[in-house]
């Protein structure tokens, strides 16, 4: 290595070292404040009831969006499983986004659809509406069927079309379990005036068995790739995003499962089309409209409602999927970077989009280069290969260490993998991510980055193959 | 410096690997302990209580408490628990058998004691659990517990007060209650209200022109709950005074909830109002309350500019029966063509 090269490659090394620390402290910081969030959320529900909820005439009437683009393969039981929701009243607003597959004909041989003579409402804009359409068989279900305007476009065409005043966003390849809504009410219950958005936990639904639209039996896949993806969730839903409620820094709620309130949304201008992670976006403009406007308000994420999604089962389609995310994450942190580091803001402002800037933003790329520069490094013997062994060893041992805590955590809160036999298969998922698996991951991050700066913005193509057992 | 951060990362190693292993063996212990007692409780409440409480309850006079002793299965608050989910199904006499049986065995006092404990979310469920029993013995304790410190001990206290003595406790409940009035968790308030019934109203009605914008929802929320027709006109007047929107809406829906007659007029004025929020919520009550009376203001409100009202105007008409059907139908030969378009969907809908 040439001589002058030699300090900036240590300096990197040790920008890398301090950065790994932090990074995995601030983790394990989040983890530690989701375990006081899950052990105060149990403590309520040693008294708290659900079916008080249930029967009080205050409980707010909700409206489910179920946006639907190519979606025939899971779209029936999809609907079917929020038909059988334990909830006062409800309302499903299913759209069909344009599809060139047959979700509409399943529908229609489903639930028997009728035309309506009811007109569109107007509201928040968005690309032509063809036509509504009422079931026969569900009396409290709707289709819209548009023109394809994409993701976020479909959401607004719903919440239009919403009667009631909250609105609960669900993928056409998610299941809802039967209590999860009357759960993720609660603080709408609690605190109507105050209470914006509240989201819930994802599960991985591929391998279940499920039938008539309900998970009833949860089972531990069998293709690794789902395992890892397992563990990612529970490490992002429980040690993250519950760290961050109990902050009051929620930015991310996971469009597959989040109720907000619909005046707020139509305030905001409804989902964001132009970008990619339309609703991470829509819990920052929401955070972002209300401090600006001074008002006080709540945006919170619950622990216990799981909604079950499918899973990319092949490396392409979940390349292509966090590519996405990145994107999404960078279009959101471009947009409003005037909240970034910005007190007026509060803790959204000062910490949270700093720490989603910092470790999951520029993460990917230092992760990258530090993998490379320490090929290097170790090559060009910069640094002794016993010491960029240990570091690697730290580097698994604490990333292994952060991903058990969360298996920690769901079997506190959730307790949905109930057998023993899954717990060493889950530990070893833990830590065999870290090889080859997280260094994917950190390369497709990468490439987010990159496709984001080149300006690309388009969904790519997203296959859904319905709910199916594993054998 | 190089040397101390390489023994450093050493270090960390060993102690990072420490770690995991101590939450590996954690988590296995727990996993293990939690799925072995898990399958026994279950199977001891299928084998056992279950069988006990089905029997109690077909035949509750043959019914031997001592059958229930703690001593003879241990956990004591899983048979309780089960107890009180069981007794829920009951009202009457069969109801205060239940009470006696809580007395009988013991949970009264064990839950009383348990409102003494240091850790708050105890004393909330053990009030909670007060509640359920429905034992007058309970009553000088949860009392008591309405003076503490942590607002869900009090609301648990509150409440279980309101389900054992609403008549005596009111007083003290709503004297507790008026301290904290300002608080902004408002559905413990309405619960607590709507828990004592008829006995609140009257405190109720006095303090809603003092509280704040929430509070004074809450508050008509509450009066909306418990459907006394004499809080219509106080409500009238608050909808006469109110400055909040969002306070006047409330006081709109509890009106078409309450269900008296004397508020129809008053809101058939409201469908001329500039606010679209305040005309929807307007007609949605007229609706409520089957206002006949008022089907031309409501036939009109069919082709208001906003989408909303049109459509809980057509909804109003189309539950009002044959006054309302005809109503739709006058509307869709109309030359309106908002209008004839939302009656259409209506008519078709009925």
């Amino acid at each position: 290595m040439p001589p002058f090269l030699i300090e900036p490659v240590r300096t990197f090394n040790h920008f890398v070292l301090v950065y790994f620390v932090l990074l995995n402290l601030s983790y394990a910081f989040l983890a530690i404040l989701a375990l006081a969030y899950i052990r105060s959320y149990r403590q309520r529900q040693g008294y708290s009831d659900l079916r008080a909820t249930l029967q009080s005439g205050n409980t707010p009437a909700v409206s489910i969006l179920v946006p639907a683009y190519n979606e025939e393969n899971g779209i029936v039981e999809c609907v079917k499983g929020l038909s059988l929701l334990h909830y006062p009243e409800f309302q499903i607003v299913v759209v069909n986004d344009g599809s060139t597959d047959g979700t509409l004909e399943r529908l229609n041989w489903a639930f028997g659809l009728k035309r309506t003579l009811r007109r569109y409402p107007g509201g928040i804009p968005t690309k032509s509406v063809r036509c509504l359409y009422e079931s026969t068989l569900v009396p409290n279900l709707v289709i819209v069927d548009k023109e394809n305007g994409g993701k976020a476009d479909a959401l607004n065409a719903a919440t239009n079309v919403a009667l009631h005043p909250l609105v609960c966003s669900i993928d056409a390849d998610s299941i809802l379990e039967e209590g999860g809504l009357l759960r993720v009410v609660i603080p709408f219950v609690e605190h109507p005036n105050r209470t914006v958005a509240v989201g819930g936990i994802v599960g991985i639904a591929n391998g279940n068995l499920i039938e008539k639209g309900k998970v009833v039996s949860i089972c531990w896949p069998r293709p690794l790739l789902l395992r890892l993806q397992i563990v990612e969730y529970l490490r992002a839903f429980l040690a993250g995003r519950l760290g961050w409620s109990y902050l009051g820094g929620v930015v991310i709620i996971s469009g597959v499962f989040c109720l907000v309130k619909k005046t707020a949304l139509q305030e905001c201008g409804g989902f964001n089309k132009e970008t990619v992670g339309e609703d991470a976006e829509l819990i920052v403009r929401l955070h972002r409209h209300l401090r600006e406007r001074g008002e006080p308000y709540q945006i919170l994420f619950i622990p216990d409602p799981i909604c079950w999604t499918e899973a990319p089962e092949s490396l392409a389609l979940l390349a292509r999927q966090r590519n996405r995310w990145q994107r999404g994450l960078c279009e959101i942190l471009w947009t409003h970077r005037r909240m970034l580091f910005n007190p007026h803001y509060g803790i959204i402002g000062v910490l949270t989009l700093p720490f989603y800037l910092i470790f999951e933003g520029v993460g990917a790329c230092v992760e990258f280069f530090g993998y490379a520069v320490f090929g290097l490094s170790v090559a060009f013997q910069v640094a002794s290969p016993a010491f960029i062994t240990a570091f690697l060893a730290v580097s698994v041992l604490a990333g292994t260490l952060i991903s058990v805590s969360a298996i920690l955590l769901e079997e506190l809160m959730l307790r949905k993998y109930t057998r023993v036999a899954d717990l060493p298969r889950m530990i070893w998922v833990c830590l065999v991510e870290n090889f080859g698996y997280r260094q994917l991951h950190a390369y497709w991050r990468l490439r987010g980055v990159i496709d984001f700066l080149r300006g690309k913005h388009e969904w790519g193509q997203v296959a859904h193959q319905g709910f199916k057992p594993q054998k | 410096m190089f040397e101390f951060i390489q023994d450093l990362v050493l270090q960390s190693t060993v102690v990072l690997a420490g770690l995991l292993f101590l939450l590996a063996v954690v988590l296995f212990v727990e996993k293990t302990v939690r799925n072995t007692f898990g399958v026994y409780r279950q199977r001891r409440y299928h084998l056992y209580e279950q069988s006990l409480l089905s029997q109690f309850a077909h035949e509750p006079l043959s019914f031997r408490p001592w059958r229930f002793r703690p001593k003879k299965w241990g956990d004591l608050r899983i048979i309780e628990f089960l107890l009180l989910d069981y007794a829920r199904q009951f009202r009457g006499s069969l109801r205060n058998q239940f009470t006696g049986l809580f007395e009988i065995l013991g949970y009264v006092d064990s839950e009383v004691a348990r409102l003494r404990a240091w850790r708050w979310w105890v004393r909330a469920q053990a009030a909670k659990r007060l509640g359920e029993m429905g034992s007058r013995r309970a009553i000088p304790a949860l009392r008591v517990a309405l003076t503490d410190s942590n607002e869900e001990v009090w609301f648990m206290a509150a409440l279980a007060l309101a389900q054992i003595d609403r008549k005596t406790a009111a007083k003290a409940i709503y004297e507790s209650l008026s301290c904290r009035l300002s608080h902004p968790n408002s559905s413990y308030v309405l619960e607590v209200v709507v828990g004592l019934g008829g006995e609140a109203w009257t405190p109720l009605l006095e303090s809603l022109a003092r509280q704040s914008e929430t509070m004074r929802a809450a508050i008509v929320r509450a009066l909306a709950e418990l459907k006394s027709t004499q809080a219509v006109p106080f409500l009238l007047c608050r909808l006469k005074e109110e400055r909040s929107p969002t306070v006047r809406v409330e006081v709109i829906v509890a009106l078409g909830r309450i269900g008296d007659p004397t508020a129809i007029e008053p809101l058939r004025c409201l469908l001329t109002t500039a606010s679209a929020e305040i005309r929807q919520a307007a007609v949605q009550a007229l609706g409520r309350l089957q206002a006949t009376e008022a089907k031309e203001g409501i036939r009109a409100a069919l082709e208001d500019p906003d989408y909303w009202v049109g459509f809980r105007a057509g909804e109003a008409l189309a539950g009002m029966g044959e006054v309302g059907r005809e109503s739709l139908q006058r509307a869709c030969a109309s030359a309106r063509i908002r209008a004839s378009t939302m009656a259409r969907y209506f008519l078709e809908r009925t």
